[in-house]
Formats: structure tokens, C-alpha cells, sequence
């Protein structure tokens, strides 16, 4: 006892939790398959905030973000006997999400709603480079579409997930359904094509200035 | 320039989008489950009464099948077995008039070479009849009979 250390103990206790919230996970999606509405009342309230997060980043529009998880937790209800107890539970969710998000962002751009030449740049230069800065939903929307609003479709959602959403490669290549090697090139690709439009804006302030 | 872009993916990182008004999200989502149910309840009694006639028809279409398959397999029959009486009509009428004229060369003891002396025009055509000739005369059980 008198080898632990601190950080230990606190690994010990990080550890306990996520097993005992996988337990519950596994608890309440086992009930959701019997057909628990209050277990799946359960399942929204926990994982919504998440859902929210990714479709909102994908879609950087607040009402098609909430359609798009309404619609991924329909889907949830519908289809939870094929989720499998192996799989990660939140990996599953995403990739409905995703799916979700991304159906509703192809219609956007086909009826022409995404307009990414109306956004005004300064918002990135401004407010948001600062450190700890607080930034609302409008602006988060405004710096993704500024930095990844022009790269592929596949780009934008590998570099939301990898490094805005943080999740592990192996997680997005199942999210997406691409191998380890596409994943990482267009990760690649995502992080090249943003550093060269942070290069521009950068550019264009210090013209300003 | 790497530094900055960290630092950007850091706070939008940070920053996560916020849900507003998560309980009418909630709300609204078990709802849309509940009509959901409703639906897909109202949907199956539907189904099971169709069901029978369902089965039935798809028996009936599959015996209408098995029907068309053996209407055309015997049909076809017909057709194959009467193209191979016709040949063998002919055949055996070829083979026939060979068998006739390879008798009379041989019986008129004229050699070939002298039938082809005679007949210089069809000098062609008995050279191709003999060679003919002899080959069936050899294979040919029916001539080897007669």
C-alpha cells in the first residue's frame, strides 16, 4: 500500500468509474432492446449533450443540429438490436449521428443554404485565436466553416471527429467506415489545407493592421 | 503556424456547442419515439392479416413458375428432338448415295485414277467423294451390314 502514489489512486478511481459506467451503459441498453422507454429516456439525457456537439459541428446551424439528433435517437430506438455489447456504445452513436448530420448537410448544400462566402472572417481573427476565450455557438459554427468549410467532405468530418471531437483513429475509422490509411491522409490533407488558410488570414490582418 | 493551429483546435475543443433547452430535446425525442411505436403497432396487425393471402399468392406465383418452366422445358424437347430426326433422316440419305457410288466404283473395278482421267471436269469432286467414301466405309456399321 505505502508503493501508491497519487496519480495511482487517481487512476484507480478514473478507472472504477468508467467501468461502472460501462456497466451501466451495458445495463441500459440491454433494457432499451427489451423496450424500455425509461431506460432510453435515460440513454438521451446522458448522450444528447454529445450527439448535439458533433451534429452542431458538422452542420454549424443550431436547428438542423437538433433535427439531426431527433432523428439519430430515432433511429437509436429503432435499431438497438444491432448494437452489438462489444462495440462501444458512443462509437455506434456517432456513427448514426454522423450519418444523420451528414444526409442533412448534402440536402442544405443541394438547396443551396450553406453560404460560406457570407461569413465574415474578422470573427476568427478578432475574438477566437485568443486563449480561454469563451466563444458562443454562432462563433464555434463561424471558425469551422471559415477553417474547414472548404475542404472535402470527408476531410472536414475525419479532422471534426480526430481533433475537435478527440476521438482515437481506430474510433473514426469505425465511425466512418474508412481504413487507417485514409483516415490518416485525410487528416493530413484537413490539417494542410487549414494551416495554409490560417497563413491567408493572417496574411490579410497583417495588411490591415 | 502549427502552434496556431493547435492552439484553435484546442479552444474549439474547449468550447463545446451548448445545447439549449436539453429537457424539450428529451421531450421531444420520446415523443417522436412514442409515435414511433404507435405507428409501427397500427402497421402490424395490418401485416398479419395480410399474411395468409400473402402466402398464398406467393405459392400460386411459384407454382405459375414451376408451370411456365415446364411448359418451355418440354417444348423445347419437341423442337430439339425433331431438328435431330431431320438430321438423322439425312444423314443416313447421305450416307446412303455415298455408300451407293463407293459400290459402283468398286464394283465397275475402274480404278481412280482412270475415273478421273475420264472425267476431268469432276476431277475435284470425285477425288473429295472417294476420300469421303472410304472414310465412311470404314466407320460407317450400317454400309459394313449391307
Amino acid at each position: 500500500m505505502s508503493n501508491f502514489t497519487l496519480p495511482d489512486f487517481y487512476r484507480i478511481i478514473i478507472d472504477g468509474q468508467q467501468k461502472q459506467m460501462l456497466k451501466n451503459i451495458q445495463e441500459i441498453t440491454d433494457r432499451v432492446k427489451q423496450g424500455d422507454q425509461e431506460a432510453f429516456r435515460a440513454l438521451v439525457e446522458t448522450y444528447q449533450q454529445y450527439a448535439y456537439s458533433l451534429a452542431f459541428r458538422i452542420l454549424q446551424n443550431e436547428e438542423e443540429a437538433r433535427d439531426a439528433i431527433q432523428e439519430s435517437f430515432i433511429k437509436i430506438w429503432t435499431k438497438i438490436c444491432d448494437f452489438r455489447s462489444s462495440q462501444k456504445f458512443t462509437t455506434w452513436m456517432y456513427r448514426i449521428v454522423t450519418n444523420s448530420a451528414l444526409d442533412r448537410l448534402r440536402a442544405l448544400k443541394r438547396r443551396g443554404q450553406v453560404g460560406l462566402d457570407q461569413i465574415p472572417e474578422m470573427l476568427v481573427r478578432s475574438n477566437t485565436l485568443r486563449p480561454d476565450s469563451q466563444l458562443d455557438n454562432k462563433e464555434i459554427a463561424h471558425v469551422i466553416r471559415i477553417l474547414a468549410g472548404k475542404l472535402s467532405e470527408k476531410q472536414q468530418l475525419v479532422f471534426i471527429l480526430r481533433d475537435i471531437e478527440g476521438q482515437t483513429s481506430e474510433e473514426v475509422e469505425q465511425i466512418l467506415d474508412l481504413t487507417a490509411n485514409m483516415v490518416k491522409s485525410n487528416l493530413y490533407h484537413a490539417r494542410n489545407a487549414i494551416r495554409e488558410k490560417l497563413l491567408t488570414l493572417s496574411a490579410i490582418e497583417r495588411r490591415t493592421i | 503556424m502549427k502552434d496556431n493551429l493547435k492552439q484553435i483546435v484546442k479552444e474549439l475543443r474547449r468550447n463545446e456547442p451548448e445545447l439549449r433547452e436539453p429537457e424539450k430535446l428529451t421531450e421531444d425525442i420520446m415523443l417522436a419515439i412514442q409515435h414511433e411505436e404507435q405507428d409501427r403497432s397500427s402497421l402490424h396487425p395490418m401485416k398479419s392479416s395480410r399474411l395468409p393471402r400473402l402466402i398464398l399468392l406467393q405459392r400460386l406465383l411459384t407454382a405459375a413458375s414451376v408451370c411456365l418452366f415446364l411448359i418451355f422445358g418440354i417444348e423445347q424437347y419437341m423442337v430439339v428432338d425433331k431438328v435431330n430426326q431431320l438430321e438423322n433422316q439425312n444423314r443416313s440419305v447421305t450416307y446412303f448415295s455415298y455408300a451407293q457410288f463407293a459400290s459402283r466404283i468398286t464394283r465397275s473395278g475402274i480404278p481412280i485414277a482412270e475415273l478421273q482421267k475420264r472425267f476431268p471436269l469432276r476431277k475435284k469432286f470425285l477425288s473429295v467423294a472417294t476420300g469421303l467414301t472410304m472414310r465412311k466405309l470404314n466407320i460407317n456399321p450400317q454400309y459394313n451390314k449391307k
